[in-house]
């Protein structure tokens, strides 16, 4: 079971748009998968028009261990949700309570590793005690970047703090999103932040697009109601790239 | 929560939906997300019905283009939950046959141990339309899926339609789907509906009636029966498992009809041999001659089919390295075996084979030929001397067996309990149950041992022989020769094998509780009767 999270310590930059296409890629590709909405705004959960409701909350997911009874199938074959609850919120604090709190999300997660080839996660916006314990879980961090000077900034911080013992054993996966290749400036962050940093960037780009927007409307990933469009091509090329570093990485630690 | 399955009557689709819909709103809407899709439906089952009399049928869903996958389904017959059920996809092209041939998957294992050797035939193509349902709730979620089937089927009745009703849940929403599956349940008991119907139908459309053949007797025959009335019932029976399984016994369908054919034309013989004394002497040494030559214009293709379907089992005999040295006797094989089976398909396409069918039936049919006289007797009587009688003889000769008898001492034992159990089989029906099952079963166990010790035997015989021929005629390399050499060692093994389990089962057979029984079916006066 790979765990891949979408983060970035910034709003707005296509986090939840590339969690959900990814998870709806992946399991067209045949792979079982399961999203995890931990932003208790509910962005991803409202995508797949699931109501952003756990029982229990957060607290009963990180006493019990079992996210099982929580788990609604989505409207597509092999692609399961684990919703967004409001109680999300304060998972800092339980998370203090609970103690250990850098593992725990890592264990909620471990019962279902027999159920599902992929669990995406789609992180809310912040640094916080939670986000430290996706990083220890996961496999992958996504992270995307609108190709602005000042994104080189936000992420500067992620690669360094990725170097801290408390990092855990995440590859960190930068990818241009929301990209506008009229826009110079785009043009020129595009060239020199993958210089910056050589062979981090993932090469799929995320293009700002209209048909990425209807999102909203159409409270469906992009690949179901248009298989064939540019974003859709691209999230499937992103997904490729993300399993193939995940695929070298696996060779390299061996 | 389970997928449900149904199957309803005479009800078109698009009531059956608005029903549905009735019953579901407000809350939920039941929503065709297909106007329908062709569909061509066909059953399979092996020509004894191994599969329905397990309690399954298997069903092929194709899409009319032939270039996209089929889908395979077994189902289970009885109850409506198909917790137990299976799928697969079948490539395009493809038709249900061996079980070997099935895609790989859980389908093909549920499959494989009850047909075994046998292959998959079709019922008649049923076609109608598939639609797809979603269930969804106030927010647009699909929270339950349902698949309907409808096919029009033309049948003895005249035309008939009937819904195919396959319901799945949805992951974390149990109550929409409770829901759906009691608004189908309610529908399913108002019209008529059972879960074989349109295996029933579209199988009888093929001619076959579902269940119709098995190669186990089970002979309906009454104590009261005089040994004529009795024998010409058998005999009948065993002439039509004859010409029933001809037909697959000639295109060599699969091996099951050669072997059923074969077992009517010994099962005969051998009932002819233990009452000679009430047929008309002349008649029987003629038939009995027909039923010579039929036994042995079949010996030599059963013979071939017997070492390629043990074929797998020689492999595994041998250590790992030389298993594929044996792949030469296997070309050998089947080269022999389609000789053979061309020899055979001539033979029972002769004039020969028909006439004697048809003065078998006649012979069997006719009031007039006077039988002899022992042919009056009670049935029951008669049975009951003979099966005592191989009983005697079965327990002299055992008695007699020591380490040092020959081989052919036990070959003999093992024709004459051969003879023994073919008698119980037939009349089985005569005696109750009570006393025929357990001994049904020690001379099952007596004569499984012998038939190993046989076999063992007779199949290093046979390779012995196959290995000069492949040697003589250059077909195989020395490997192959060294191979076949090793599997005649370790058969030779298997035979010294069950020599000695011999002893124990033969002891068994002898005891006094088998005695009796046998006791039993001789004795004049029924238990229990009035
Ligand atoms: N490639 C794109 N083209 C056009 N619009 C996009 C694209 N990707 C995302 N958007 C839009 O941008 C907005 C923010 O995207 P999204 O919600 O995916 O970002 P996020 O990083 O998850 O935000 P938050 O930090 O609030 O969780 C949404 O309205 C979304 O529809
Ligand atoms: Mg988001």
């Amino acid at each position: 079971m790979q765990i891949i999270a979408s983060y970035s310590i910034k709003g707005g930059v296509g986090k939840t748009a590339a969690i959900v296409n990814l998870a709806h890629v992946a399991a067209q590709a045949g792979a079982r998968v399961l999203l995890w909405d931990i932003d208790p705004q509910g962005a991803a959960s409202f995508y797949f028009r699931i109501k952003p409701r756990v029982k229990g909350g957060s607290r009963q997911l990180l006493r019990k261990r079992d996210p099982d009874p929580a788990i609604k199938g989505s409207d597509f074959e092999r692609l399961d949700i684990l919703p967004a609850d409001f109680s999300y919120r304060y998972f800092d604090l339980q998370l203090e309570e609970a103690g250990k709190p850098r593992r725990r999300i890592g264990q909620i997660l471990d019962p279902l590793a027999d159920q599902y080839d992929i669990v995406l996660l789609d992180c809310p916006p912040s640094i916080s005690l939670l986000s430290e314990s996706v990083f220890r879980a996961a496999d992958a961090l996504l992270v995307p970047v609108i190709p602005t000077p000042l994104s080189a900034r936000t992420l500067e911080q992620l690669v360094t703090f990725s170097g801290s013992a408390k990092f855990g054993k995440a590859e960190i996966l930068p990818f241009f999103s929301l990209a506008d290749r009229r826009k110079k400036l785009h043009r020129e962050a595009m060239n020199e932040l993958p210089a910056q940093w050589p062979g981090l960037f993932l090469e799929t780009v995320i293009a700002n697009s209209s048909i990425v927007e209807q999102m909203g409307i159409r409270r469906s990933p992009v690949s179901a109601y248009a298989p064939s469009s540019p974003p859709a091509k691209a999230y499937a090329a992103l997904l490729e790239e993300i399993i193939l570093r995940l695929a070298a990485k696996a060779k390299t630690s061996d | 929560m389970i997928e449900g399955y149904f199957e309803i009557q005479n009800c078109a689709a698009a009531e059956i939906i608005e029903q549905i819909s009735t019953a579901l709103s407000p809350r939920y809407d039941v929503e065709p997300q297909t106007s329908g899709d062709a569909v061509a439906v066909t059953f399979y089952d092996s020509f004894d019905w191994r599969l329905f009399r397990a309690g399954y049928v298997l069903q092929k869903n194709a899409p009319p283009s032939g270039t996209q996958p089929a889908l395979l389904r077994l189902t289970r017959l009885t109850g409506s939950k198909a917790s137990t059920d299976r799928q697969a996809e079948l490539p395009p092209g493809h038709t249900p046959g061996f079980a070997a041939e099935l895609p790989e998957g859980p389908l093909a294992d549920s499959i494989a141990p009850l047909l075994e050797m046998r292959t998959l035939l079709p019922s008649n193509e049923g076609h109608g339309r598939r639609v797809e349902i979603a269930i969804r709730n106030e927010d647009q979620k699909i929270v339950a899926r349902l698949t309907l089937t409808q096919i029009e089927l033309t049948c003895e009745e005249g035309q008939t339609s009937l819904a195919q009703l396959h319901c799945r849940p949805i992951r974390g929403y149990p109550k929409p789907f409770r829901m759906l599956e009691k608004t189908i349940r309610r529908l399913a008991a108002g019209a008529a509906s059972d879960r074989g119907l349109l295996a029933r139908g579209l199988f009888a459309a093929a001619g076959r009636e579902i269940g119709s053949y098995q190669s186990k007797l089970d002979l309906a025959l009454d104590p009261k029966m005089t040994a004529r009335q009795a024998l010409r019932h058998i005999l009948l029976r065993l002439l039509s498992q004859m010409q029933v399984n001809a037909p697959g016994t000639c295109a060599a369908t699969d091996s099951e009809f050669l072997h059923d054919f074969r077992i009517a034309v010994r099962r005969s013989r051998s009932a002819i041999g233990q009452f000679k004394a009430i047929f008309p002497p002349t008649e029987r040494q003629h038939f009995s001659r027909e039923l010579r030559w039929l036994g042995q214009i079949t010996g030599p293709t059963r013979d071939a089919d017997v070492y390629l379907l043990a074929f797998e089992d020689y492999r595994a005999m041998l250590p790992r390295e030389r298993r594929d040295d044996l792949l030469p006797l296997k070309r050998f094989l089947r080269e022999r075996q389609r000789r053979e089976q061309r020899k055979l398909a001539r033979a029972l396409s002769s004039k020969r084979y028909e006439k004697f069918v048809a003065d078998w039936h006649g012979f069997l049919t006719d009031e007039d030929t006077i039988w002899q006289e022992a042919s009056l007797m009670p049935i029951r009587q008669l049975a009951g001397k003979r099966i005592w009688r191989l009983y005697r003889d079965i327990l002299r000769d055992g008695a007699l067996i020591t380490a040092a008898s020959p081989d052919e001492a036990l070959h003999d034992i093992r024709k004459e309990g051969k003879k023994l159990r073919y008698l119980l089989q037939f009349f089985d029906r005569l005696y109750p149950q009570s006393t025929t099952r357990p001994l049904a079963k020690t001379l099952r166990n007596l004569q499984n041992i012998l038939g190993d010790f046989q076999d063992y035997h007779v199949q290093s015989v046979a390779l012995r022989g196959f290995a000069d021929e492949m040697a003589e005629k250059r077909k195989a390399p020395s490997e192959t020769i060294m191979a076949m050499g090793l599997l005649i060692e370790v058969l030779a093994g298997l035979q010294a094998d069950a020599r000695v389990q011999f002893d124990a089962a033969f002891a068994a057979f002898s005891g006094p509780a088998t005695e009796n029984r046998f006791r039993r079916l001789r004795g004049k006066k029924k238990r229990g009767a009035p």
